[in-house]
């Protein structure tokens, strides 16, 4: 498994320019930070790191490279990189288990698929119950309870790298509060290489290890996650973490 | 003065209870804030106290009023009154209908003006709500989640009511989009006292906005406070809600590694 993926000058196009030249670097055991606003970009530089682009949309230049080596989206996807996306019910198939979307993954990936195996990934993400949840359709659930089998799946791939977009933004606070401890201690106990996407500072300061910055389709600034929130430089930065601070009723220095 | 009144309000879906013996009074100015988790209750109270359900048991009276007992002509008043933003502001708007035509909506069905004087209102509020004019003959299909939700802003603001509940209205929207409708919310305030209903799970919001926080749990209102800096919750469902709030700056490793909620 490699140790270091990264995302080398990704240059997206539709009818104009979507992305330009972005670059990112992911480390096992390390989370970093995609941040911006709407529209800056954010979820199709995911999409492209993936190769599921929505149509219309070409990739005009860039490449991966795991520890170096160039490689494809279709070799990282659910092999390498495992996904946790926003909407966990429009991202569960109505129609089936919890059961057999879990065997599906098992199966894509040679793995084993008996019901200990998924006892166990259920029970590693804190669902009560495992037997009955393995059982339930995706309309008997909570939304907190389908991203944590979302995330069940994502540990039962054994990636080394999971792109989490937008993980926590349609739960409630407590729900929230719960699946961010969750992915704290994935990474803390498998250490995979976590891209974070998300629009709320907060999440940031609680899980990040380092943030990327995007604007407008482009980079704007790069650095640790304690580097940005006490000198944030960049223009757009600085207003994000000003509209953040302000959420508390704080203000930044300087 | 009291705007708005709910009498021991109880409601159930197929048998199933989902608001159990709430009462609740609005004054008109203030700021208040309905907090809980997901599926606590708050958005089917938010649907009964702009009349779109009548609650099983209970009242709900506007201005002393009992909105069961109503008669028509006063209706059309109260509709003008309350209005409601709603969380899912794709599904709240018509795709077919150009957001001219969706502002004009209201102010055709609740108010007498000309047209030339209903093309003015629709202007102002597009400015009100800090959208382009460009985009009024654009159809919801073209806007971005964030100008949709500010065009059902608008649309709620058309009549100039006396109340406005916001169902998770900004929670959806990015943190610089949400800082300008905080922003043009207290201003609207200032100028013309409107009383709102802010229905929300992010304390964060609470405590810049409001007055006033009622905290619901399982369809029955566990607390109802001033708000104070620092907040202090009594019930359980409040302090679990403030244990939740993100942090605002960033934690060394080795403290973030405690467990820092229930």
């Amino acid at each position: 498994m490699p140790t270091k993926l990264e995302l080398l000058n990704i240059t997206l196009e539709a009818d104009r320019r979507l992305t330009d030249n972005v670059s990112l670097i992911l480390h096992r055991g390390r989370v970093l930070a995609l941040v911006g606003g709407s529209g800056s970009g954010k979820s199709l530089t995911c999409a492209a790191a993936l190769g599921v682009l929505p149509a219309g949309v070409h990739q005009t230049g860039g490449t991966l490279l795991a520890d170096g080596q160039p490689i494809t989206p279709q070799a990282l996807r659910g092999l390498k990189v495992a996904t946790i996306m926003q909407n966990p019910r429009s991202a569960f198939n109505p129609l089936r288990t919890m059961a057999a979307h879990a065997r599906e993954t098992c199966l894509a990936l040679g793995k084993p698929a008996d019901d200990a195996t998924l006892i166990a990934a259920l029970q590693a993400v804190g669902l009560d119950f495992p037997a009955r949840v393995l059982g339930l359709y995706p309309f008997e659930m909570s939304g907190g309870m389908l991203q944590r089998v979302m995330i069940a799946l994502a540990v039962l791939s054994d990636a080394a790298f999971i792109v989490a977009d937008e993980p926590t933004t349609d739960l409630d606070a407590v729900a929230q509060a719960r699946i961010l401890d969750l992915l704290e201690s994935i990474v803390q106990q498998r250490a995979p290489g976590m891209l974070l996407v998300t629009h709320d500072m907060g999440v940031v300061a609680r899980l990040a290890d380092d943030v990327a910055v995007m604007d407008n389709g482009q980079i704007v600034e790069q650095a640790s996650v304690g580097t940005l929130f006490a000198a944030p430089q960049h223009p757009v930065t600085r207003r994000l973490i000003s509209a953040h601070l302000a959420l508390y009723g704080m203000e930044l220095s300087q | 003065m009291n705007l708005l009144n709910v009498a021991n309000v109880s409601h159930r879906y197929h048998h199933h209870s989902v608001l159990d013996n709430v009462s609740l009074s609005i004054n008109s100015g203030e700021s208040l804030a309905l907090l809980g988790r997901s599926g606590c209750g708050k958005s089917t109270l938010a649907r009964l106290l702009v009349g779109l359900e009548a609650p099983v048991d209970g009242e709900l009276f506007w201005q002393g009023t009992a909105l069961k007992k109503m008669p028509t002509a006063l209706k059309k008043a109260f509709r003008r009154d309350i209005q409601l933003v709603f969380q899912d502001a794709i599904s709240a708007a018509n795709p077919r209908k150009t957001v001219r035509e969706i502002l004009a909506e209201p102010l055709r069905h609740l108010l007498n003006l000309a047209r030339s004087e209903q093309q003015e209102r629709i202007t102002q509020l597009m400015a009100d709500v800090e959208l382009d004019v460009a985009l009024l003959d654009h159809r919801p299909p073209q806007l971005s989640g964030g100008q949709l939700q500010r065009v059902c802003l608008a649309r709620a603001l058309a009549t100039r009511p006396t109340l406005l509940i916001l169902d998770e209205a900004v929670s959806s929207l990015d943190l610089m989009l949400q800082a300008g409708v905080i922003r043009l919310l207290k201003k609207l305030q200032q100028q013309s006292g409107i009383a709102c209903l802010f229905i929300t799970h992010d304390l964060r919001l609470v405590e810049r906005f409001c007055q006033r926080v009622v905290v619901m749990e399982n369809g029955q209102i566990a607390e109802d406070i001033a708000i104070t800096r620092p907040l202090r919750f009594t019930s359980l469902a409040g302090q679990a809600l403030q244990q939740a709030v993100l942090p605002a700056l960033p934690q060394p490793r080795h403290e973030r590694t405690q467990p820092c909620n229930v």
